[in-house]
Parts: C-alpha cells; structure tokens; sequence
C-alpha cells in the first residue's frame, strides 16, 4: 500500500500483518522493527526468547517467528510517492519443543551458497522413504495471512479474533492486490 | 478452536542500532554460544555460506534471516 512519505508506507505495510497477528498472538507479544541505512532496506520480525519461538499453544504446542525483508521504494504515484517492495520472508512454525516443522521461505537474494532462491518450503518432518528435510519444494509466494490462517484452522491454534477470517481475507486481499516481486 | 477476545493489532517496537544489535546478540549467543558480533564476523568471512538453508543446522538459517539486525 502507497503512503505519502516512507513512514507512511511502512505503516501500511505493517499494521494489517499486525492485525493479522493479533489473530494468534498473545497481547504481549510485540514485533519488532529495524531499518538498515545501507539501501534503505527494512526488517519485522517477530521473534521469542533467547532464541526461542513464540509459543501459540493449540492442541500441537506449535510455536512461531518470522522475518520480512522490505524497502522503500518510488510508488510513482505523486499522492502518494512511496510504497513498500518485499525483498525476503521467513516465516517458521516450530514444533512444541522449539524445532523448526515447516518453514515457508522466499530470499531471492540470500548471501548463502546453499540456497534456494526461489519461494520454497522446509518439511523437516517424517516422509520415509522420500526425504525431504533438506529438499526445497517450490510455492508460490505464500503470505502471512495465508499461514496464519494454515495456524488457525489446521494447526489448531487458537483465534484471539472472533472475526479472523475475515481480517485475514481482507488483509491478503490487499497483499494481492498490491504484491511486487523485487 | 477457541475463540477469545483480544487486542486488535500486535504492538510495534522501532529498535534502535543498539538495541538491534543487543537482540542479536541475544539469540546468537542463546544459539550458539557465540557473541552476535563473532557470528557477524563468521558470516562475513564466509564460514556459514554452505549452511543457511541447512536443516541440521537450523540456527544459522535463522540468524542469517535476522541478520539486518547486526548491521
């Protein structure tokens, strides 16, 4: 969503990802926000203790975190000149005990050699004879309110929203109606 | 399913540049047992080029994911 100034944009950006957290966070929980100088570049992330995931409880224990890349960048709209590009996304459920179970990723750009950089999911879980815990298969760009809501109704996580659905639906409508790809 | 009544919108904290790089520090140290400033050092010497997206390694991936944070 545009803004008229970069602050603007972030907070369109941001605020529906934090109503659609609401749906499954506990009130305390809190993301945290950084802006890196070199390229204007952005993170949110949503992170536990000491390295530890937010727990969501539900009847799995499952636990949470990610990381969304962005930056500023030209809307090329003179009312409102700035919007937000998404550069990176990690997003992480984790088993009660805190290891990861399905990690939904896209980092087209990561530093790593041994990445994939297209969007693809982690399944660290059982799938003899096939193994797949160190295999990338392929998505599309899968949004927050889509896992969010994979949290809800297949996970069993509570909603801390009696309208969750449609806070979610509303919020990725709006992803894709204005998602760019970097 | 449960349904309760909560706050509307998750709250947002603006880290500064110490404050994010105090927050690294903690989970790699939580981690790994090593400051986030060694662990950025690692990173830049490409010790962990061949592990982020390692599945038996999972920490680095995850530090790697947070890494805006120690820059």
């Amino acid at each position: 969503l545009p803004g008229k100034t970069p602050a603007e944009a972030i907070e369109a950006f941001s605020a529906p990802l934090r109503d659609c957290l609401a749906c499954v966070l506990p009130p305390t929980a809190v993301v945290h926000a950084y802006g890196q100088k070199r390229g204007d570049q952005y993170l949110l992330t949503l992170l536990g203790h000491r390295g530890e995931p937010v727990p969501l409880g539900g009847p799995h224990g499952v636990g949470f975190r990610l990381a969304h890349h962005y930056a500023v960048v030209p809307a090329g709209d003179p009312d409102d000149p700035f919007r937000v590009r998404s550069l990176a996304y990690y997003y992480t459920i984790t088993t009660a005990r805190g290891r990861e179970a399905i990690a939904y990723h896209w980092h087209p750009d990561s530093e790593g050699a041994d990445a994939a950089h297209y969007p693809h999911i982690h399944v660290r879980s059982y799938t003899q004879p096939l193994n797949l815990s160190h295999k990338h298969p392929p998505t599309g760009r899968v949004s927050l309110e889509a896992v969010i809501r994979f949290l809800i109704d297949e996970l069993g996580v509570d909603a801390r929203r009696p309208n969750y659905a449609a806070i979610l639906d509303q919020s990725e409508q709006a992803f894709k109606d204005w998602r760019h790809w970097s | 399913m449960a349904i309760t009544s909560e706050p509307t919108r998750t709250g947002l904290e603006w880290l500064t540049a110490a404050e994010a790089h105090a927050l690294f520090d903690e989970q790699a140290r939580a981690l790994l047992g090593i400051s986030g400033e060694e662990f950025l050092q690692r990173w830049e010497a490409g010790e962990y080029r061949e592990c982020t997206d390692d599945p038996d390694r999972p920490a680095i991936g995850h530090l790697a994911s947070i890494l805006p944070l120690a820059r």
